[in-house]
């Protein structure tokens, strides 16, 4: 396509604007009258982009414009006075015309100016702030971020006024271009990790993205890793946090959710209101939640190494309730197994695509009916069902639903792996997982720290959330990057 | 790198075959060795767990173990002979070991016991019992469906009220002792009236069964160990009956003196006890010369019945059952060295003083009569 310039008289340019937008049935044309000077106006825009009050606002100035007599202006430098507080830029070329148009803006071509105006007359179609679905705190803000990345970035500011906190934006995209910001503290955030980001980010600019989720993946370390080594957010207050602990915040336009990078896996297990709450009650559930990402991995694959490898670690008792509870049923404990864990993860899967008030029914329907009756009908065993029930519970309480993911897929693994070796194969895949965190990096960063060693300092934050001393500042500082 | 990923693959496919699931196998509780009809064979009786049924009528039903019953010349060709019988049997489980007395007439201890020992299976925490009965008997006894061995095994823990009963004696720990000094007590098992107990006592002296105490020689036995935890000392004060009971041992001191060949042991004891039952119509418990009393009265009765039991096991069985002999061991180092061989011969004509300091700390919610 050449670039074809404006030409100066109105009806040419409609004439050729409209032979270049034929197909858009959305594109409007308004023509406004000027009298005082005895000319027209045109606006070009989409509909459905438009602010109408402040359009109206607009053409009533034009329309009631009078030569003043005493100084009198032209009617170019009326135009541009009243359409100050929104002219974006000028045009020469309809090819840029119809690139504006499409991005939302306005345009204003007055009959004899060869010059077309960008008018910013844009409306953002937003939600309300509202509480963030996924994170949910007992005590805590109760705000979640949106999908406008300028609102985002405005609550960021809300809170954290000091002017070290740095906004960098990128356009992302071949077709649709997406807003990306990073967002850290300058000198907090150490200068490589900056400059790593930032290629990254520049790596992936030809992408067209829809969600942060997108760009974490294509951002991250490695893809070939059940476990995510970016955490995602809604929360303003665990941006905030990972900001003062030297992180970088990347956000990306259209998604609710924003990306904080390294992370490192005690990140991943702590929930804000560990802080917020009392220490004895943080520190318990922080505990418990590791307990219980070691019952959602394990439980049902040391169950089936105990029942068909190593009947005599089981106390007398329990050997002989296991073994009566298994009296009937068909098929090997791994089986079993596989059978509900599948049963329960397909049950999980229909009740999040269902609308909500049905997914429930599913749930109520497939854990009770389907448990039951398979019990009765000797299909598993009752201590199966319960096992599986459990791992499932547990599995629900790490705070990062991704994270919580990864640890329902490794549940698989330690299951082939027991029903194969027995507790030998369970211990092994123990020390293949450990020892793949041990390698995984985020950001060049260890992610399995602070666990790589042992130090009352780095630890006291890991695994329990012991109290905060009133000097030396934030709690979440002591807990730091050791870099940063 | 692709042929690679098929040559990891292998062992999961050749996997399993160490699986075998716990509903296909045989939980041994108990085990009981008799004599058998064949000669020179032993008779090996295997308690095995039947697993409750689903559904509750199955429950009544049904026993909850079942007794198979094989006879061979080695223990362990008599398991795998119930293998012809019964699941695969898995040993992991067993809790108590019942040998029958006229085995170990014949055959030593240390042979009866030797698979069980060797093998990795059997737990060395499986406890001995000697009976006098064939031990077939004894673990068929089906008492309300309860199971037998289970019976047994919990009896151990009332250990802690009673001093009638000899502290369990393990697997372990009878190895262990056949392997220094070779002699120690098993606890005994009967049934009496239907009903399975505890009673008796056997002394083992080089692998092999010397005689049979009854309760009151356990009593003492234990008396002079240091082994009482618990129970009752009975005695008799103004003419009536009392009973005092062991609340918590508060020093034992062993002295070992040599005198040429000649061995005297002392033993010192302190108990602290609590005054349970006084038939004394005038008792007057708050006075503090009236306990001192009933304590020195409690006192003389042990101090008799142990020095029983010294002559019996001086005289009667000529073997240092005790564990006296550690002492010996430790204190004269040399002399244990040289002797060591004729440590029975020796603790037979050995001075033993035995004396025990009982203090009635508490005699309860009644006191005296106005």
């Amino acid at each position: 396509m050449q670039t074809k310039t404006l030409h100066k008289r109105l009806d040419q340019k409609q004439e050729n604007l409209k032979s270049l937008l034929d197909m858009q049935d959305d594109v409007v044309f308004k023509e406004v009258f000027i009298p005082g000077y005895e000319s027209t106006g045109l606006f070009v825009f989409v509909n459905g982009t438009m602010d109408y009050p402040a359009f109206n606002e607009i053409v009533l100035d034009l329309s009631a414009a009078q030569v003043e007599t005493n100084h009198p202006i032209s009617i170019e430098q009326l135009v541009l006075s009243k359409i100050c507080p929104v002219r974006e830029q000028d045009i020469e070329t309809y090819e840029k015309a119809k690139e504006y148009i499409f991005d939302g803006k306005t345009l204003l071509f007055i009959d004899g100016i060869v010059t077309g105006y960008v008018l910013n007359l844009e409306k953002e179609k937003i939600r309300a702030l509202s509480e963030p679905s996924t994170e949910r705190v007992v005590r805590g803000p109760k705000i979640g971020f949106i999908e406008s990345l300028q609102e985002n970035i405005g609550l960021i500011r809300q809170y954290s006024s000091h002017p070290s906190l740095i906004v960098k934006q990128h356009k992302i995209g071949t077709m649709e271009k997406r807003e990306v910001a990073l967002i850290y503290y300058e000198g907090k955030a150490s200068d490589s990790l900056i400059k790593e980001v930032n290629q990254r980010v520049n790596e992936v600019k030809a992408t067209d993205l829809q969600d942060s989720g997108m760009l974490e993946e294509l951002i991250e370390d490695t893809a070939f890793s059940p476990f995510p080594q970016i955490q995602n957010t809604e929360r303003p207050d665990k941006v905030l946090a990972a900001l003062q602990e030297g992180r970088v915040v990347i956000m990306m336009d259209g998604s609710p959710f924003a990306l904080m990078a390294p992370t490192t896996i005690t990140m991943l297990l702590q929930s804000p209101d560990d802080y917020y709450e009392r220490w004895v009650a943080g520190s318990f559930l922080r505990a418990l939640r590791y307990f219980s990402l070691f019952v959602t991995v394990f439980l049902s694959g040391i169950y089936i190494s105990l029942v068909s490898f190593n009947p005599g670690l089981l106390p007398t008792e329990l050997a002989m309730t296991i073994a009566g509870t298994r009296e009937n049923v068909p098929f090997p404990p791994f089986v079993e197994a596989i059978i509900m864990e599948l049963t329960i993860e397909l049950l999980r899967e229909a009740g999040i695509r269902l609308p909500s008030p049905i997914g429930q029914t599913v749930g109520l329907v497939g854990g009770v009916i389907i448990g039951q009756a398979a019990v009765q009908a000797n299909i598993v065993s009752s201590l199966m069902v319960i096992i599986v029930s459990i791992t499932t519970i547990t599995s629900f309480t790490v705070p990062q639903y991704s994270f919580g993911l990864a640890f329902r897929a490794l549940r698989f693994g330690a299951m082939i792996f027991s029903a194969v070796l027995g507790l030998y194969g369970t211990t092994l895949f123990f020390i293949i997982v450990i020892s793949h965190l041990s390698k995984l990096t985020s950001f060049q960063e260890p992610y399995f720290q602070p666990m790589d060693f042992i130090g009352k300092k780095t630890w006291k934050d890991a695994f329990f959330r012991l109290p905060k001393r009133k000097k030396g500042g934030n709690i979440l500082e002591s807990s730091g990057r050791q870099n940063s | 790198m692709k042929r690679l990923w098929l040559i990891l693959l292998i062992p999961l496919l050749s996997s399993c075959w160490d699986s075998h699931n716990i509903e296909e196998l045989s939980l041994v509780v108990g085990m009981g060795i008799d004599k058998s009809k064949k000669k020179n064979e032993i008779m090996l009786t295997e308690q095995i767990l039947v697993p409750p049924g689903n559904s509750l009528q199955e429950n009544q039903a049904q026993l909850k173990y079942k007794n198979v019953t094989v006879s061979a010349k080695t223990l362990h060709e008599a398991i795998r002979d119930s293998l012809l019988i019964t699941n695969t049997v898995l040993t992991n489980h067993q809790r108590i070991l019942l040998i029958n007395e006229d085995v170990l007439r014949k055959i030593p201890m240390e042979a009866i016991i030797n698979q069980s020992i060797r093998d990795n299976n059997t737990r060395r925490s499986c406890l001995v019992y000697l009976t006098k009965r064939p031990t077939r008997e004894i673990l068929g006894l089906a008492d309300y469906g309860e199971i037998p061995s289970n019976v047994i095994y919990e009896l151990k823990d009332n250990v802690k009220r009673t001093n009638k009963i000899l502290p369990p004696l393990t697997l372990g720990n009878a190895s262990s002792s056949l392997q220094s000094d070779g002699s120690f007590a098993i606890q005994g098992v009967e049934i009496k009236g239907k009903k399975l107990i505890l009673e008796g006592a056997g002394v083992i002296n080089n692998s092999k069964l010397v005689g049979v105490m009854n309760n009151e020689d356990i009593a003492s036995l234990n008396w002079l160990n240091g082994e009482v935890k618990g129970g009752i000392i009975e005695a008799v004060h103004h003419g009536n009956p009392f009973s005092v009971e062991v609340i918590k041992r508060t020093k034992r001191k062993v002295t070992t003196e040599l005198n040429g060949d000649h061995l005297t042991i002392n033993v010192k004891v302190g108990y602290t006890t609590r005054l349970s039952e006084d038939w004394y119509g005038k008792e007057n418990s708050f006075k503090k010369s009236y306990l001192k009393d009933a304590e020195r009265v409690a006192e003389d009765k042990v101090e008799e019945d142990v020095e029983e039991i010294v002559w019996k096991l001086q005289h009667k069985y000529k073997t240092g059952v005790a564990g006296l002999y550690r002492y010996v061991e430790n204190q004269h180092p040399k002399f244990w060295e040289k002797n060591k061989n004729k440590w029975d011969e020796i603790f037979s004509n050995a001075d033993i003083n035995y004396q025990v300091d009982l203090r009635i700390i508490d005699f309860g919610s009644k006191g005296g009569v106005k």
